[in-house]
């Protein structure tokens, strides 16, 4: 299975990519997981011809078996770079469409941003998105700024273990929308 | 007078809420100096990146204002990212935190039957998250329906007797609790 995993940070250094890196290598035996973030897409705009960054994305998206997102918290809802990306992919455009998705986020925060991930989940629900959404298992990193060591892997043996769990559930729920 | 700012909550070219920031600035002028701004010029939120000088702008009037009264449509059951982006350039993590205890009111139009309804309860939540702290007028909800049939299409006015009078009430409300609620 390819799984495409979205940091939704426009940050230089973001705690969603730490956890995503860890995620690509950590399981990398059994899944590939590719990993990026939202630096450099453009503010949605209706207006605005639809930009050659979002079509990119499209592409990693189709290319991709299913999709998680690792959401920063903002202002207890999902950051603006997030939420713009979103709306090129709702808009003239079909990628996410069928597509499972799965949803999960670090924050600095001691409770790891799952108010980010409700509206999130509202967020991907809307018509235009059209995807299919994992709700079968939860994973939230909170005090992301402390939970890595030097060579950027989770430090708790319990936060390792839930995201085992996370990813086992999630990778089963996703073969058996095929 | 009071001096209130109408947050255009959009960057489209084109919008009904744009319309409304409008409306609600000439409809009461005689209450209160309400200044129509907008969101489209800001660059997008970055949180390694200073504030340039429409940052700088934004936030400098929305500190000298009396209270937002914020106008948004809905894009995926939430607030259009260009609004969301702009808020963050006014958080207390910004480095602004020029928003703690202002009075806002919240309104919006939708195409549909909804009125804005998803994205006003998002924008409720978020004016109310401790980066922001706002002081957000509660009830008076105005979820203006069926933009094309409720806005004269040649003036740009709102001219549903219905969604007027609500907006007059609200209003009202709005300048009240702007003497008596705000707590800084």
């Amino acid at each position: 299975m390819k799984i495409l995993a979205i940091a939704g940070s426009n940050a230089e250094h973001s705690s969603n990519m730490a956890l995503l890196h860890f995620m690509q290598r950590h399981f990398a035996k059994d899944v590939e997981i590719k990993v990026r973030d939202v630096k450099g897409i453009p503010m949605f705009c209706e207006d605005a011809d639809f930009p050659a960054s979002v079509t990119e994305l499209s592409k990693q998206i189709k290319a991709a078996d299913a999709l998680i997102f690792s959401t920063p918290e903002e202002q207890n809802s999902v950051p603006s770079s997030l939420k713009s990306v979103l709306e090129w992919l709702s808009y003239h455009c079909d990628a996410l469409q069928g597509k499972p998705v799965g949803i999960i986020s670090a924050s600095t925060q001691p409770q790891g941003g799952v108010r980010a991930q409700n509206r999130l989940r509202t967020i991907l629900t809307s018509n235009g998105l059209d995807c299919l959404i994992f709700n079968g298992a939860e994973y939230a990193l909170g005090e992301a700024d402390h939970a890595f060591d030097s060579q950027g892997n989770l430090k708790s043996p319990g936060s390792v273990n839930a995201l085992d769990a996370y990813l086992a559930s999630f990778q089963t729920w996703a073969q058996a929308q095929k | 007078m009071r001096k209130l700012l109408a947050v255009v909550g959009t960057n489209a070219k084109f919008s009904y809420n744009r319309l409304l920031a409008k409306f609600v600035a000439k409809h009461y002028q005689q209450q209160a100096d309400i200044e129509v701004v907008e969101v489209k010029d800001l660059p997008p939120y970055v949180r390694d990146n200073s504030a340039n000088e429409a940052v700088q702008i934004w936030r400098e009037k929305v500190k000298q204002a009396d209270g937002l009264i914020i106008c948004t449509p809905e894009y995926d059951r939430a607030i259009p990212a260009a609004l969301k982006s702009a808020l963050e350039w006014l958080g207390l993590f910004s480095g602004a935190n020029v928003m703690a205890g202002k009075p806002v009111m919240i309104l919006g139009v939708s195409l549909g039957m909804m009125g804005s309804s998803n994205a006003q309860e998002d924008l409720r939540e978020i004016l109310l998250s401790p980066d922001l702290a706002a002081t957000v007028l509660p009830g008076n909800e105005v979820l203006i329906s069926y933009a094309n049939r409720n806005f004269n299409q040649n003036t740009g006015e709102l001219t549903s007797p219905k969604f007027i009078k609500q907006l007059d009430l609200a209003f009202a409300h709005f300048l009240d609790y702007i003497e008596t609620g705000w707590r800084k």
